[in-house]
């Protein structure tokens, strides 16, 4: 297992390549968590480039907290980078994007079904509900893990998850 | 209850299906070139802003002291040209 700590402070001292060990120390976890988040591949992706832009800024220019552990701090931009997406494509009615099902194994065909249905279970959550009940239920963070890495209160938190369950109740109630 | 027991069955579900996500193949390598290629805007002018109004002083005091450095043995020079013509002669 690579060492994240020594990977950021050759970073910071300039050492370009320990980028490339950041990544894919922390890629496959936060790809996850990013594809859960936005409900689709291509989504994750782009939002995984933007994150790991912000977090590349970031150390380039010495702007990075040690205090919070680099993969938590990763994975805060992850969500905030997700929440942005989350709210321009509110205002931006983005068409479903497909995947080519013959480069994929079944295990990886199944999981992007079921990314699918997780999107459309959670379709009618605010960005912030939607966020916060995935973190939950699928990340398994509590909610003052979640209000952390959302950068809110924690009160804030326990109603967006309330929310978020009583629309995901209704929703099925109601068909 | 059962609502709950509902909503739990479906998280873990959904938890367990996307388990297994791997990202694409190359997408490592494209996020590492994507980052390293971009050019460094901005760096130096948040280098100074870090320091605030100061640093903003200090970056123009130094680049003011440059450019009069930088006259001064431009005129030195030229002053030397002048005298080795002179001590030449025609």
């Amino acid at each position: 297992v690579p060492d994240l700590e020594t990977a950021v402070a050759s970073l910071l001292a300039g050492e370009v390549a320990a980028f490339r060990v950041l990544v894919n120390a922390t890629m496959p976890r936060l790809f996850r968590l990013a594809a859960r988040l936005m409900g689709g591949v291509e989504e994750a992706e782009d939002v995984l480039q933007d994150a790991y832009l912000r977090a590349y800024e970031a150390l380039s220019n010495g702007r990075f907290d040690s205090r919070s552990g680099v993969e938590t701090w990763l994975y805060r931009i992850v969500v905030n980078a997700s929440l942005d997406a989350l709210r321009s494509r509110q205002r931006i009615e983005k068409r479903p994007t497909m995947f080519s099902l013959q480069s994929l194994d079944s295990a990886q065909l199944e999981a992007r079904v079921a990314l699918r249905e997780l999107a459309d279970w959670v379709r009618a959550l605010s960005p912030e509900q939607r966020t916060a009940i995935l973190l939950k239920e699928l990340e398994g963070l509590t909610a003052a893990e979640i209000a952390v890495a959302m950068g809110r209160s924690e009160g804030a938190v326990e109603q967006y998850l309330v929310r978020a369950r009583a629309a995901l109740r209704a929703r099925r109630d109601h068909g | 209850m059962a609502d709950s027991d509902d909503f739990e069955s479906r998280a873990r579900h959904l938890r367990k299906a996307t388990e297994e996500l791997l990202p694409p193949t190359g997408l490592a390598e494209r996020i590492v070139q994507n980052a390293v290629a971009q050019p460094p805007v901005g760096d130096w002018l948040s280098t100074v802003m870090r320091f605030g109004r100061r640093g903003l002083v200090f970056a123009a005091l130094v680049a003011a002291a440059s450019v009069f450095l930088a006259r001064l043995s431009e005129s030195r020079l030229e002053d030397a040209i002048a005298s080795t013509t002179l001590l030449e002669g025609p």
